[in-house]
């Protein structure tokens, strides 16, 4: 059959790689991704080949409150108190952080897509349940209750990063599902759907293999944008100290110690974890806005 | 458009009920409540640890306890009977018909496990700050948001619409509390303009709030009125920057979206001015998309907050969370979320209702 398609219509390039050349078009797109991957490789080489070593004190002769400046060899500085190199803080912070903010869009992008597929394709009595089932999690101030969720966990000894994760998720996936639903029963209704179910093909291989794919498309877009608000959220709710275990050094806590000092000037402590976490979340902004239009059937030539 | 209000009334209603039963369960089902707050001391015996749950009345089944919170169940029975008030009718119709006043539809918030004042002093205590650099940053976010969402749009890719877009990016990738602590670091720490944080100077006036203070306000206004602007600026340009940000840009896209409509283009051919085309044609259509953000200020005034609060330690309802959640204080928590949920609910009513009304296409 597909040799049929393939032999009668004129070559064209796939949705997906007409995506793919609209997004490498732009400006904000690529630059994203250059953005993204500098940070990466600046966490895995930072947190493998720093000379400094996190964990262990360089035996300060005095105590200062005021850490120091950035200066050659040093070029972010030092911490006040322990005197650690903000440098090795920050990429070893930034693989949790990236870590924790990989996970969460993993994790939220497979129960959204759970639900609203099996919302979408199955309808009737489970669809309005599970719908209004987001509505409560969606009415829930859902920062009140990740916040306190991740004060129970830290009660228990966790402060773990999958604990943390496991809240996101929780809270994550209502959006997604919605979105999901959406696009199901939109193509539901489409003909080559139709067609495959008159063909006999079984409702579950016609979930996965015909509707699935087609619904995708905002879930890529809404991929980049879930990444940046979980290392947001998790640099905020360790900051409040409900977060990580503080011996663990992730952005929000290293940003949540360097806070207590600010007065004292130690500008270079707080700023490039803060600075880190911008660039993350502008680069996965610029990533989803350009993938947003690329992926946008409207505006393709 | 009434029946279409009462569904929405009618719905909104019953999703709040869901969300109390849901924070209910979850608060309820955590590990460690508030009897373990002293199993560390040696001298709290098991038998006071009991005593204790019984005051609180957590030796009840959760549904009982929910029940009883709702206002659904009398305090003083058990089992079925409770469901009917000592008047015999039921316990949740108003404290004059059924003669029981407890539990939140009689206006019961119950009372805070940390000191045992009644959580509603305690939130109304915290409501006026927040409210006051919540409803500031607000008037001043939706006027800033329109202004420079409507100039960008009419001079479209002129320098001042690349500069404001550009900027406005970069700002919206901030989360709130880095731009806050941005903030101090300028301006409070390296140039030592502004306070760093509170809402008054402990030096100069009693704590905000207390009948001291209003003492001290009465007696010298302008020094107690000038104090708190000081304190004022940072936290508001921290929301106010950050809402901004985000939402000039969506007036700028639905004003330009509305410029491109065909009824513009009527307009054009027939020869109308430009002012009147903007003012009449363009503003009226593209402006609506906002109109309806307004309602969502509701849950900014009431949670979105909470971060700013805390990085400038202002003593609002942001602050008062924190303080309930380190403690695990479900009443005082239960308040909160039951309160905030509610604002949300009639944020979002608000702003379906609005849409309705401008625009017709929505009442179906």
């Amino acid at each position: 059959m597909s040799a049929i398609a393939q032999g009668q219509l004129p070559v064209s390039e796939s949705p997906w790689q007409q995506a793919r050349r609209r997004f490498m078009q732009t400006r904000m797109g690529p630059g994203g991704l250059i953005i993204l991957a500098s940070i990466f490789v600046f966490v895995i080489i930072g947190s493998l080949l720093l000379p400094y070593d996190f964990y262990v004190v360089p035996q300060p002769d005095e105590i200062r409150f005021v850490g120091r400046p950035p200066a050659w060899g040093r070029p972010f500085g030092e911490t006040g108190m322990l005197q650690l190199d903000v440098m090795t803080l920050v990429a070893n912070g930034g693989r949790t952080s990236l870590i924790i903010g990989f996970a969460t869009a993993i994790g939220s992008i497979t129960i959204g897509t759970l639900v609203g597929v099996i919302a979408g394709f199955l309808g009737g009595k489970i669809d309005s349940f599970l719908m209004r089932l987001a509505d409560v999690f969606l009415m829930i101030p859902s920062l009140f209750v990740i916040l306190f969720l991740a004060r129970i966990f830290q009660g228990e000894g966790g402060g773990g990063v999958w604990s943390l994760v496991l809240v996101f998720v929780a809270f994550g996936w209502m959006g997604l599902a919605r979105l999901v639903r959406g696009q199901v029963l939109a193509i539901r209704e489409m003909e080559f759907v139709e067609a495959a179910r008159a063909l006999g093909v079984p409702p579950l291989r016609i979930a996965l293999r015909h509707i699935l794919p087609n619904a995708i498309g905002p879930l890529v877009v809404a991929a980049p944008f879930i990444v940046g608000g979980a290392i947001i959220s998790e640099a905020f709710i360790s900051y409040l100290g409900f977060g990580i275990n503080p011996a663990v050094p992730t952005w929000g806590n290293i940003i949540s110690e360097s806070a207590k000092f600010l007065q004292q000037g130690n500008w270079w402590w707080i700023g490039f974890p803060g600075l880190f976490i911008v660039l993350t979340a502008l680069s996965v902004n610029m990533i989803g806005d350009t993938l947003r239009s690329a992926l946008d059937p409207r505006g393709r030539k | 458009m009434l029946k279409f209000a009462l569904r929405r009334i009618g719905a909104s209603l019953l999703i709040l009920l869901g969300t109390t039963v849901f924070i209910y369960a979850l608060l309820l089902a955590a590990p460690g409540g508030p009897e373990q707050k002293y199993a560390n001391n040696p001298r709290f015996t098991p038998q006071q640890q009991q005593a204790y749950v019984k005051a609180l009345g957590l030796d009840k089944p959760v549904p009982v306890q929910y029940c009883r919170w709702l206002g659904a169940c009398r305090r003083d029975a058990d089992g079925i009977e409770a469901l009917i008030g000592p008047t015999g009718f039921p316990s949740i119709l108003p404290a004059f018909i059924s003669g029981v006043d407890t539990g939140i539809v009689h206006g019961d918030f119950g009372y805070s496990y940390e000191n045992g004042n009644a959580v509603i002093d305690r939130i109304s205590g915290a409501l006026l700050p927040t409210l006051i650099l919540a409803g500031l940053s607000a008037a001043l976010w939706l006027s800033l948001a329109v202004v420079l969402g409507v100039i960008t749009a009419l001079r479209n890719g002129g320098l001042f619409d690349n500069t404001v877009s550009v900027f406005t990016y970069v700002i919206a990738a901030f989360p709130t509390f880095i731009l806050g602590f941005a903030l101090i670091s300028i301006f409070s720490v390296a140039l030592g303009l502004t306070p760093v944080s509170g809402m008054t100077d402990g030096r100069l006036s009693p704590a905000f709030g207390s009948d001291a203070y209003w003492v001290y306000f009465s007696q010298n206004p302008g020094v107690a009125i000038s104090d708190l602007a000081s304190h004022l600026i940072l936290p508001v340009a921290t929301l106010v920057t950050i809402s901004v940000a985000g939402d000039a840009r969506y007036v700028r896209q639905s004003v330009m979206e509305s410029m491109g409509m065909e009824h513009v283009r009527t307009a054009r051919s027939k020869g109308l001015s430009n002012l009147r085309i903007n003012r009449r044609h363009i503003l009226r259509t593209g402006l609506i998309p906002f109109a309806t953000n307004i309602g969502l200020a509701f849950p900014f005034l009431v949670s979105g907050a909470l971060i700013t609060e805390t990085i400038f330690s202002w003593p609002g309802i942001g602050r008062l969370t924190l303080i309930a959640i380190g403690n695990l204080d479900y009443p005082l928590l239960m308040g909160i979320l039951s309160i905030g949920a509610a604002a949300v609910a009639i944020g979002n009513l608000i702003s379906d209702l609005l849409y309705a009304v401008l625009d017709p296409r929505v009442r179906l």
